[in-house]
């Protein structure tokens, strides 16, 4: 067996392509990962802060959106009640899915429907150019109710300066004497709503140094306090962030 | 695509495999659902309960104001406001309900009850619940309700820093009046004031002895700037340096025995070692054309830091106390007088008056990391520091007003102990238990 020239140069062009695909598709996969997994904001004046991941990545979180509207022309109905759309002598007179009822066109009852099912494409009367496929409405940045069983977030905080200021406030009132312990690091979570209030704390994990857990008490009750009587609302491309526990992490010593 | 291009590529896979393992793993919580992390908690003062017992006579209402002033002094907790106390005092006695008490920021809380032979204190600590973590009962008899709660305020602070509270400890210093200067001492807080010179002259530079149990001062009584030493109570004082010209400055050496003075005998302001009994000199321990003067003994006995003025302005400098090469340690401003060292055991930490845009004030400079901490500022004139015995406070004279303790970190706010024109400040050695 021989091959031309032409179908030559056709399989060499073809190998280099599968071979060049075969590694770049997973460079690019894994490119894509590289960039998940920042975990520090960026610096403040005297805080770091830093995101950090469940050991379960999470998937980045999505925007939903909203139904675009139907155009009623492509609408379908199945209800018989609907009103005819125009005056018919016979059923030839109408459209193929219709039939002529009490001189007007009704839509064929459901059996009739399945009867012409296009057993290449059984679905193509939902088919619409503007389906759930192709999303055109407007994307509504509603986050959902607040998940009480979920904690952390992702890298959408990563350097916000919402966040930041909350750090900064969190670290305005860590406070803890010098002669005390600090040994271990305690976590304290926040339920934030939207408009900025926080509605719940809790301390979730303690340290061991019981000044320190104290110090960690005092600066969640003091930030609760501080935002609940000027509530700063989260901005709209953060509100996905609290609909779970915001936990710090009270570490301290000065980050090195 | 060649061999050599395609190992090429594989080992870059490898390695950005390698990449993206590591920075997963740096990417790793401590804990599951952490989001941010608040690095580098703020150091400060103990927030300290001191609520009045609620008998509230005279005597506990006397051990409130000692005991609240104490650990104000102390340089280690911040007393709070009774104002803000949301707890139930009679109800709680001498016991506490922790959540009032974390509610109004309070990291300990003291009670006491006073009987009428005995007085019982409690130290509780917040975060450890119901149970009192110091608790002590003080016999009336014999010592007065300030002694007593001096005593518990140094039991207090000796829990918490491992170190000895200063409470109950006396500071000499001059009071200067019309035409005379007297040394007087009195108690840490300014209470109990007593002159130390009973005579017309002018009096200068007091220095307590380690033991407490003499001041050395000098006297113009006999016309020349003599060095004295005598007991605090006022007895007929010993000359012990009566040298031609200044005999000033004295600093004992750590065991008592030997004093570092100031001598201008031979016409120029040098610093000797003499014996504190007879004021025999036993070694001259600088000899430079310029002004020596302002000694003071380290509390390891090794080195003596002093003022000169041989590289230009007045300097502090140390030199060994078995004599030596001076080295010079203070390079801020170009005037820095009246060093003093700090007590602290493993640090080398001497305050001294620096002039700086016209006003004095006291820094502290630690000789070892070259840090100075600047402990009054935007106060006034401050001259003349002296440490607690403890080393974690510095009285000092402010020019004109009085006398002023503030935290050696520069921490807090200065409290007023004296009020009068005073110099010379010299704080004595611990109290006795």
């Amino acid at each position: 067996m021989s091959f031309k020239n032409g179908e030559m140069h056709t399989i060499s062009v073809l190998g280099a392509v599968v071979v060049t695909v075969s590694f770049f598709l997973p460079v690019l996969f894994l490119t894509e990962r590289v960039d998940t997994p920042k975990i520090k904001l960026d610096d403040m004046e005297s805080i770091e802060a830093s995101i950090a991941y469940k050991k379960t990545p999470q998937k980045q979180p999505q925007k939903k959106t909203s139904q675009p509207e139907q155009k009623k022309a492509d609408a379908i109905t199945h209800d018989d009640k609907a009103k005819p759309v125009e005056g018919c002598k016979a059923d030839a007179d109408c459209k193929t899915d219709e039939k002529c009822k009490d001189a007007r066109c009704v839509a064929k009852k459901d059996k009739a429907v399945v009867a012409e099912v296009d057993p290449k494409d059984p679905f193509k009367h939902f088919k619409r150019t503007d389906d759930d496929d192709n999303p055109t409405g407007k994307p509504v940045t509603e986050p959902g109710a607040f998940n009480g069983s979920e904690e952390g977030w992702a890298p959408i905080t990563k350097g916000d300066p919402y966040w930041q200021g909350f750090a900064k406030d969190i670290h305005d009132n860590f406070t803890l004497p010098e002669i005390s312990e600090a040994n271990g690091i305690p976590v304290g979570c926040f339920h934030i709503t939207p408009d900025g209030k926080i509605i719940d704390t809790k301390v979730k994990e303690k340290s061991g140094s019981p000044d320190l857990d104290q110090a960690a008490e005092h600066a969640i009750d003091a930030v609760k306090k501080l935002r609940n009587d000027n509530p700063i609302p989260v901005p709209e491309n953060q509100k996905g962030a609290v609909t779970r526990w915001i936990c710090i992490r009270f570490d301290p010593k000065s980050a090195s | 695509m060649d061999m050599h291009s395609l190992r090429s590529k594989i080992s870059q896979l490898a390695f950005l495999v390698l990449v993206i393992a590591s920075a997963s793993a740096r990417a790793q919580p401590a804990s599951d659902g952490v989001v941010i992390d608040v690095n580098g908690a703020k150091r400060g003062l103990y927030p300290l309960a001191t609520p009045l017992a609620p008998e509230g006579d005279a005597v506990s209402k006397e051990v409130a104001t000692v005991e609240s002033g104490d650990l104000a002094l102390a340089g280690v907790f911040k007393v709070l406001d009774p104002a803000s106390f949301l707890a139930d005092l009679k109800t709680e006695a001498l016991g506490i309900d922790p959540q009032k008490w974390k509610d109004v920021g309070a990291f300990g809380v003291v009670k006491y009850h006073v009987t009428a032979d005995a007085i019982e204190f409690r130290l509780y600590e917040v975060s450890k619940g119901t149970a009192a973590t110091l608790t002590k009962t003080y016999k009336r008899s014999g010592a007065s309700t300030r002694q007593i709660a001096h005593r518990w305020c140094n039991e207090v602070v000796k829990y918490y820093t491992q170190e000895a509270g200063f409470f109950g400890s006396q500071i000499a210093f001059t009071a200067k009046g019309k035409g005379t200067s007297t040394i007087m001492a009195m108690d840490f807080d300014g209470q109990n004031a007593f002159v130390v010179s009973h005579n017309s002259s002018t009096n200068i530079l007091p220095a307590w002895s380690p033991s407490g149990g003499e001041i050395a001062y000098t006297s113009f009584m006999r016309n020349n700037p003599d060095l004295y030493v005598g007991a605090p109570n006022g007895s007929r004082p010993k000359k012990v340096s009566a040298q031609k010209g200044m005999n000033t400055g004295a600093t004992w050496s750590p065991d008592g025995s030997k004093l570092a003075v100031t001598l201008s005998k031979d016409g120029n302001p040098e610093i000797y070692v003499i014996n504190a009994s007879d004021g025999s000199i036993v070694r001259r321990i600088t000899n430079d054309k310029s002004i020596d003067t302002s000694p003071a003994w380290s509390p390891d006995g090794s080195t003596i830091a002093f003022v000169s003025d041989r590289n230009g302005g007045p300097q502090i400098f140390i030199v060994p106390a078995s004599g030596g090469t001076p080295k010079q340690v203070s390079f801020n401003g170009s005037y820095n007088t009246t060093p003093t060292w700090s007590p602290k055991a493993g640090k080398h930490i001497i305050a001294y008056t620096t002039r700086d845009g016209g006003a004095y004030d006291i820094v502290a400079l630690d000789v070892d990391t070259k840090n100075i901490v600047r402990v009054t500022q935007n106060e006034g004139n401050n001259e003349e520091p002296s440490f607690s015995p403890n080393g974690r406070v510095i009285a000092y004279a402010r020019q004109g007003q009085g006398i002023y303790i503030s935290n050696a970190d520069g921490s807090g706010k200065a409290t007023k102990v004296y009020s009068g024109a005073a110099t010379g400040v010299d704080w004595g050695p611990a109290p006795k238990e």
